[in-house]
C-alpha cells in the first residue's frame, strides 16, 4: 500500500494485545471539567468510546487541547481522537496541526512525512495502527456508555506509612534488611577512595565506580536506585558534596569531628586515602545495618597536635551535629531553597503522583491560561522519547506556582501532614518513621552526632539516630515542625 | 648571556606552557619554536634565539671535535631532565632534514653535525655518540619527565636497524621546515577553498583528503602512520595555516622562513543540554591552544567582558550561547598575544567527548571521531542529505531520527552518531562532510569499562578497562611496559574485530597498547595502572557545598561563608 492511501485510527484490539487500557489513554485526554464528571478508578472500567466523544465533542474544541507546545506524538494522537477515530491520513493530520498551529511563533514540522513517521510508531504507547497494520478497523472502540458510580468507599485501612509503635519488635509492617557484611563496607569503602582521589566527578560517574566495585548491583533500575542510596550514604556521613543539580559531585575536606555524647573521642569525614590514613592511628568502627564506609575512630586528645595535622590539610569540625543544628533553616525556609525548574507538564509523557506510599498515574496536572493546575505534592515524570527511561521527580508547590528539585526524601517529607518523632532518653537516640525520613541536610546533623548510619529500632519500620543529644533533637524537630515525644 | 642551564630551563617551560595535561608530548623544536622561546625567556637577549640556542649548547655539549652528552639528571630547582636542550638540538636536527630526505642515520647526523657545529666533511655519528645508542637513556629519562609532567611520552625507538635510535630525535618533528614551506604554498593555493578562516578540523580534512601534489614523502609517511600521531599532524598542520601571513607575499628561497603566531584564538562549539526542562544550547567553546595567556578576557556583542577561565586540565571553560552559523569573531583583552576570537563560519558541526573512553562526558568541537566512538551531528537541514548518503553506504550510524532544535531553526541533530566502516572508498563522493568523517587510520584502539582514577590514563589496580579494536584488517594487539622498554610484551595476541578483549592482570606501572595490522602500527594507547595504596588525596577545582545563612556547609565542615573557598 502506497504511504499516501494509508489510513490510521486506534483500536481496542491492540490495546488489548499490548495489554493496555485504552479508557484510561482516552480518558486522560479530556479537559480538566470532563475528568471531573469520572473519577479515575471508575475510568479503568469504563468504555473508551463514551470518552472520546466527549472529546470530540467538547474536549478538543477548548483551547489548550492541543498547545504549541505538545510532544509532537502526543499531538497526532490527539488529533485522532478529536476526529472522532475515523480513519485518518498522515496528510490529514498535518493538514490539522498546520490550521491548529498556523499562529504560534513555535516552529514545528508537521509535514505528513514526519507525521507519517510517528503515526507508525504510535502503536505501543497509543494504540495507534494503520489500515495495513492487520488490525480491523472499527469506528466504535466501545459502548458509549456512561460508567456506573462507584461502590461507597469502605473505610480506609490502616496507612502503610503508619509505622506503628517504635518499640513492638513483631510489627509485621516492614522487615529489617539484612544487617551489612564486612564486603560490603569494604566496598563502600574502596568507593571512598575512589571517589578522594578523583576529587570530582559526574553522577554517572559515580554510578558507573559503584557498579565497577560492587558496591551496586548490575541490573538498570536496581542498579540507579542503589547508586542514590549509595550517594545518599556519602553525604549523611560528611564524605561528599552534591551540585544544586545533582549532576557533579565533590569530595568533601578532611576533618576530625567530636562525637556528640562523648568530648574525648573524634571520628574521621571527609576525603581519605590508604596512605593518608597510615600518618594516624586510628580505631575501626564497622557500619551493622545500611552499608558504608567504616567510621574511624581517634582519641579527643589527636586534635592537640591539630597543627601538625593541619599541614595535612586535615581541620577540625568540631561537634558537627550540633553546629549545623543550629544555623538550619525552619522547614519553610528550606523549602524556599531548593531549587525551582521552568517545565511544562505537558512536556512528559507520564505523570505519577506520590500518594500512600507509592506513585500512582496522575492526569489532574496540567497547564491553563499559563497557571499549573494540581494538587501540591511529590511528582514523577518521564519522557516516552527518552531511550535511558530516565525519571525525574518534583514537588510541585501549588501554591507557590512552582517545581521544585530536591532530595528524595526531603521532597517526600513536604507531603508527610503531621510528622512525628520519639526521643529514646535511655540510650540518647532519636527514633523517626522510615516514611517520614528527614531531608538529607537534616538528616546529616542527626548522622554527624555519631558518624553511623541509622540502624533500626525494635520495629524496623524506625529508623535509629544513637549518640544525639536531646537539645538538638529537640532543636532539629522544632525547625521541621516534627511532634517530638519521649519515651 | 643565557647558558645551557638557562635554556634548559627556558625549554622545559615553554612546554609544560603549551602541553596539556593528559596531552601528547612532543619535543618539538625548530627555529619558530625556538624564536618563540627565547622572546619569552630572555625578551632583553640582543642576539637571534636560534644562534644563541646553538652557542649555549655547543659550549656546554661539545669538546674536542666531537659531543660530550649532557649526565643524566634533573635540574636542583625546575626539576627538568638536564639533558633537555641537547636533546632539543637533536630535534632541531630532525626539522632540518629536507623533506624529501631518506631517514637513514647518515642523513640525520649531518644536520647534527651543522646543528652542533661539527665537522660535515665526515659522515655518521659524532664522536661521543658511539656506540650506536649510547643517548638512549636521555631519551627514556625525557619520556619518564613526561610521563610525570601527566603528558603522553611520544619519543621512541624504530624498528630496524638503520633507524632504531635515530628515530628518537626524528619522532619529535613532526614537520620538517621543507614541509612547512610546501604546506603554506598549497594553503594559498587553495585560499578560496578553505579561506582564510577555517577551523582545524577543515584544515585537517583538507590535509588528509588532499591529491592537489603538495605533499612531501614525509608527509606521505605521516598520514599513513599510526593514529595515535594524527592529533599531533594536525595541530603542526594547523599551526602553519594559522600562521600564515595572507596579506604578504609567499617567502621565497633563501628567506627565512620565521613565522610568527596567530592572534586569533580559535573556537568552536559546546553542547549545553538540560534534560529535564528538554532544552540544547551551543555554547561558544575557545579551543585549547598552544600559547596560553593568562588573564583574558572576551568581549561580548553588547560590550560587556567575560574571563576566560580553564578547568583543571587547562581548557577553556565555554561562555555565552551562539549561532551555530559562525562567522563571527569577538575582541579579546588582557594580552599582547591574542586578540581575537573567532567562530568559524560553518554549515555543520561534529562534536565528540572529551574524552572518547568516558560516556557521559559533554559533547564539544574537538575533532574528528575514531571510529567506533559516539558523536553527534549538528548541521543544516541542507547537509542532513549527506549524513543520510553515509548511512546508505553502511559507513555511519545514528539512533532515531534527527531532532530538530526549537532553539535553532534549520538546524538539526542527529545523535548517538558512530562511524562504522573503516574502509571509506576514494571513490565515495567527497563533501565537507563525509572528508571530516572519513577514517584517518587501519585500526583504532578503545578502552571501555574499568575503574578509572584521577588523570586521564590512569586505571586502578585490578579493574583494568577493556580493550575494543575497531579494523577491517587482520590485527594483533599487543601490551608492553612504557618504563622497560626491553621487557616481553604483557599481552601478545590476535584481536578480533569490534569484540572486547579482557587485558591481563597488569602490576601498577605504565602501558603502552598498540594494534598492528601487520608489522605496521596502526594505532596506539598508553594506559597507566596504579595500586590503591599510591592513590592521593586529589583536590576538587570546584568543590560543591550547601549555603546556609551566613555560612556554608561543606561535608561535615560548617565555615562562613567568606572562608567557604579556602581549602
Amino acid at each position: 500500500m502506497a504511504d499516501l492511501d494509508r489510513t490510521y485510527f486506534l483500536s481496542a484490539d491492540a490495546a488489548n494485545d499490548a495489554q493496555r487500557s485504552l479508557a484510561l489513554i482516552v480518558y486522560g485526554r479530556q479537559c480538566w471539567m470532563c475528568r471531573q464528571n469520572v473519577g479515575m478508578a471508575q475510568a479503568v472500567i469504563a468504555s473508551p468510546q463514551y470518552f472520546l466523544e466527549a472529546i470530540a465533542d467538547h474536549c478538543s474544541q477548548e483551547p489548550d487541547y492541543l498547545l504549541p507546545d505538545t510532544p509532537m506524538k502526543e499531538a497526532v494522537f490527539r488529533v485522532l481522537l478529536a476526529r472522532r477515530n475515523e480513519e485518518t491520513t498522515a496528510e490529514q493530520v498535518s493538514e490539522e496541526l498546520s490550521r491548529r498551529w498556523a499562529a504560534t511563533q513555535f516552529q514545528r514540522d508537521t509535514s505528513p512525512r514526519v507525521m507519517r513517521r510517528l503515526l507508525d510508531s504510535a502503536r505501543d504507547y497509543y494504540c495507534v495502527v494503520s489500515s495495513d497494520s492487520g488490525y480491523e478497523y472499527r469506528a466504535k472502540i466501545g459502548e458509549s456508555v456512561k460508567p456506573p458510580k462507584p461502590p461507597p468507599i469502605p473505610p480506609p485501612e490502616p496507612r502503610p506509612e503508619d509505622p506503628g509503635d517504635p518499640f513492638a519488635a513483631d510489627s509485621d509492617v516492614w522487615r529489617p534488611p539484612p544487617t551489612s557484611s564486612p564486603e560490603e563496607n569494604a566496598a563502600y569503602e574502596r568507593m571512598l577512595y575512589w571517589i578522594s582521589a578523583r576529587g570530582e566527578g559526574t553522577w554517572a560517574q559515580f554510578r558507573d565506580a559503584a557498579r565497577t566495585l560492587g558496591v551496586t548491583k548490575d541490573g538498570q533500575e536496581e542498579d540507579r536506585r542503589m547508586a542514590r542510596s549509595a550517594m545518599r550514604r556519602m553525604i549523611l556521613l560528611g564524605h561528599v558534596d552534591l551540585s544544586d543539580d545533582g549532576e557533579r559531585w565533590s569530595a568533601s575536606r578532611t576533618v576530625f569531628v567530636r562525637l556528640a555524647d562523648d568530648p574525648n573521642a573524634v571520628y574521621l569525614a571527609g576525603a581519605r586515602v590508604p596512605s593518608f590514613l597510615s600518618g594516624f592511628a586510628l580505631r575501626k568502627t564497622e557500619q551493622l545495618h545500611d552499608a558504608g564506609p567504616p567510621r574511624l575512630d581517634a582519641d579527643a586528645a589527636i586534635l592537640q597536635y591539630l597543627d601538625e595535622t593541619r599541614a595535612l590539610g586535615v581541620a577540625d569540625a568540631g561537634d558537627a551535629s550540633e553546629r549545623l543544628a543550629d544555623v538550619l533553616l525552619s522547614v519553610d525556609g528550606w523549602k524556599d531553597t531548593l531549587k525551582a525548574v521552568d517545565i511544562a507538564p505537558a512536556s512528559f509523557d507520564v505523570v505519577e503522583r506520590y500518594e500512600d506510599s507509592e506513585f500512582r498515574p496522575c492526569n489532574a496536572l496540567y497547564t491553563r491560561d499559563g497557571r499549573h493546575i494540581g494538587e501540591s505534592g511529590m511528582y514523577r515524570l518521564r519522557r516516552e522519547s527518552d531511550p535511558s527511561g530516565r525519571t525525574w521527580i518534583v514537588f510541585f508547590d501549588e501554591p507557590c506556582q512552582r517545581f521544585l528539585r530536591g532530595d528524595w526524601y526531603g521532597l517526600r517529607f513536604l507531603s508527610v501532614k503531621a510528622p512525628s518523632a520519639v526521643y529514646d532518653a535511655e540510650s540518647g537516640a532519636l527514633l523517626i518513621p522510615d516514611s517520614q525520613r528527614w531531608p538529607l541536610l537534616y538528616e546529616r546533623a542527626l548522622t554527624l552526632a555519631s558518624g553511623l548510619l541509622p540502624d533500626r529500632a525494635d520495629n524496623a519500620a524506625w529508623l535509629r539516630y544513637p549518640n544525639l543529644p536531646r537539645g538538638v533533637a529537640e532543636t532539629l524537630c522544632g525547625k521541621l515542625n516534627v511532634n517530638l515525644t519521649e519515651n | 648571556m643565557p647558558i645551557y642551564r638557562d635554556w634548559n630551563n627556558a625549554i622545559a617551560d615553554h612546554f609544560a606552557r603549551i602541553t596539556p595535561r593528559g596531552g601528547a608530548f612532543y619535543l618539538a623544536v625548530d627555529e619558530d619554536a625556538l624564536a618563540e622561546i627565547g622572546a619569552t625567556a630572555f625578551p632583553h637577549a640582543s642576539t637571534d634565539a636560534v644562534v644563541d640556542f646553538k652557542r649555549a649548547v655547543r659550549n656546554w655539549c661539545v669538546s674536542q671535535h666531537g659531543v660530550s652528552l649532557p649526565r643524566p639528571g634533573r635540574d636542583e630547582k625546575t626539576n627538568a631532565p638536564r639533558c633537555l636542550a641537547f636533546l632539543a638540538a637533536m630535534s632541531l636536527a630532525a626539522h632540518k632534514m629536507a623533506p624529501d630526505d631518506a631517514t637513514g642515520d647518515n642523513n640525520y647526523f649531518t644536520r647534527l653535525r651543522e646543528v652542533l657545529g661539527l665537522p660535515t666533511f665526515d659522515k655518521g655519528r659524532p664522536r661521543g655518540l658511539l656506540p650506536a645508542g649510547v643517548e638512549e637513556r636521555l631519551w627514556e629519562e625525557l619520556n619518564v619527565w613526561a610521563r610525570g609532567k601527566g603528558w603522553l611520552p611520544t619519543a621512541e625507538r624504530g624498528d630496524s636497524d638503520p633507524t632504531k635510535y635515530v628515530n628518537y630525535p626524528l619522532s619529535q618533528g613532526l614537520l620538517r621546515d621543507g614541509d612547512k614551506k610546501k604546506l603554506d604554498s598549497a594553503f594559498r593555493r587553495d585560499a578560496h577553498r578553505l579561506t582564510r578562516y577555517a577551523d582545524r578540523e577543515r584544515v585537517a580534512a583538507w590535509f588528509f583528503n588532499n591529491d592537489a601534489g603538495f605533499s612531501t614523502s614525509h608527509m606521505v609517511k605521516l598520514t599513513l602512520g599510526s593514529a595515535d600521531r594524527f592529533d599531533g599532524i594536525v595541530d603542526a598542520v594547523y599551526d602553519v595555516y594559522a600562521s600564515v601571513d595572507w596579506d604578504s607575499p609567499e617567502n621565497s628561497e633563501g628567506v627565512s622562513s620565521r613565522r610568527t603566531r596567530s592572534r586569533t584564538l580559535q573556537a568552536g562549539l559546546y553542547r549545553d543540554a538540560d534534560p529535564l526542562i528538554s532544552s540544547v544550547f551551543y555554547l561558544l567553546y575557545p579551543r585549547r591552544q598552544s600559547q596560553s595567556a593568562s588573564g583574558l578576557s572576551a568581549v561580548r556583542d553588547n560590550g560587556d567582558s567575560e574571563p576566560l577561565e580553564r578547568d583543571s586540565d587547562g581548557a577553556f571553560l565555554p561562555l555565552w550561547d551562539v549561532d551555530p552559523a559562525g562567522g563571527k569573531a569577538w575582541r579579546v583583552t588582557g594580552s599582547d598575544l591574542i586578540s581575537e576570537m573567532r567562530l568559524p563560519q560553518r554549515e555543520f558541526w561534529v562534536l565528540t567527548r572529551d574524552n572518547p573512553d568516558d560516556e557521559f562526558g559533554d559533547f564539544a568541537s574537538r575533532g574528528s571521531p575514531q571510529l567506533g566512538e559516539e558523536f553527534i551531528l549538528l548541521c543544516r537541514d541542507s547537509v542532513a542529505i549527506q549524513m543520510k548518503r553515509l548511512r546508505e553506504y553502511g559507513l555511519v550510524k545514528w539512533e532515531g531520527e534527527p531532532e530538530n532544535l526549537p532553539e535553532y531553526a534549520g538546524w538539526v541533530e542527529f545523535r548517538k552518531c558512530e562511524i562504522r566502516y573503516p574502509g571509506w572508498s576514494d571513490s565515495m563522493p567527497s563533501s565537507g562532510l563525509s572528508d571530516e568523517l572519513r577514517p584517518r587510520g587501519r585500526a583504532s584502539i578503545s578502552l571501555q569499562g574499568g575503574l578509572k582514577a584521577a588523570g586521564r590514563d590512569s586505571w586502578l589496580e585490578g579493574y583494568a578497562p577493556t580493550l575494543w579494536v575497531s579494523s577491517l584488517d587482520d590485527c594483533r594487539a599487543r601490551i608492553y611496559s612504557a618504563s622497560q622498554v626491553d621487557a616481553d610484551p604483557a599481552m601478545d595476541e590476535s584481536a578480533p574485530n569490534f569484540s572486547p578483549i579482557a587485558l591481563p592482570n597488569l602490576e601498577p606501572d605504565d602501558y603502552w597498547l598498540e594494534v598492528l595490522v601487520g608489522e605496521i602500527r596502526a594505532d596506539r594507547r598508553f594506559i597507566r595502572v596504579i595500586s590503591w595504596d599510591s592513590l592521593m588525596l586529589a583536590e576538587p577545582a570546584k568543590p560543591f557545598g550547601t549555603p546556609i545563612g551566613d555560612a556554608v556547609l561543606r561535608g561535615a565542615l560548617l565555615t562562613p561563608s567568606a572562608n567557604a573557598t579556602d581549602r
